[in-house]
């Protein structure tokens, strides 16, 4: 059994760690991910694209013809190809998950500091291209990704 | 292939994450509006007004900006409808 641990603090969401891996762009970083059931795709911000150090314009020939959505909005969205995932199992062992991309959202332009301050905190999200992979077993305020 | 020393850096981080999270209420009361590197599962906290500020405060005390969880703790608590 392969059993990924996560954390589900109290009155927030549930999170996951794993190490970003983009062979081609030599970056390897552990970022933290929301578990969000209700997108497709892995996402990064652009916040943390700059963190790691991608150019968005330097993918702007991968840029997607669409456009992301949600309560807050749109944006525009780009896309990162040849991304591994490490996650590590409770007993330590990494468990490495291959990705063909994942998306960059890039972030609106902020109308003001409170705004700004806003764009701050919206997280990565760890999509269904990974989560459909595992099962998701809640025990009060831990969460697991579990497959045989 | 994954080296050992990735792991370990994961690990940390990982540590350090739960710690922000567990204490953000705390954090927001003590640094709103303040960029915060949690290092050392929360022994050592590093705070900044900017991220770049932050990375060279991170690197003066010795500390590795990628094993700390950093994050911007904004004054206000922001609902997050995803």
């Amino acid at each position: 059994m392969i059993r990924i641990f996560g954390f589900a603090v109290k009155g927030q969401h549930c999170y996951v760690t794993a190490l970003f891996i983009c062979d081609h762009l030599g970056i390897n970083a552990p970022l933290k991910f929301i578990v969000d059931t209700g997108n497709t795709h892995t996402t990064l911000t652009e916040t943390t694209a700059k963190k790691l150090g991608i150019d968005l314009a330097s993918l702007s020939s991968e840029k997607l013809k669409m456009r992301a959505t949600g309560i807050g909005g749109s944006s525009d969205l780009y896309q990162l190809a040849g991304i591994r995932l490490v996650f590590m199992t409770v007993d330590g062992t990494p468990v490495e998950e291959k990705l063909p991309f994942v998306r960059i959202l890039k972030n609106p332009v902020p109308r003001n500091n409170e705004e700004q301050k806003a764009l701050e905190a919206i997280p990565d999200l760890l999509g269904l291209d990974v989560i459909r992979r595992f099962n998701i077993r809640f025990d009060k305020h831990m969460m697991y990704l579990e497959r045989e | 292939m994954v080296e050992k020393s990735d792991l370990s850096k994961l690990s940390e981080y990982t540590v350090n994450t739960k710690w922000l999270l567990e204490n953000m209420e705390e954090l927001r009361a003590k640094l709103p509006d303040r960029y915060v590197a949690v290092c050392d599962s929360g022994r050592k906290i590093v705070d900044a007004s900017t991220l770049g500020e932050l990375v060279d405060k991170l690197s003066k005390v010795g500390r590795q900006p990628d094993v700390c969880a950093v994050e911007f703790i904004s004054r206000e608590e922001y609902a997050l409808i995803v």
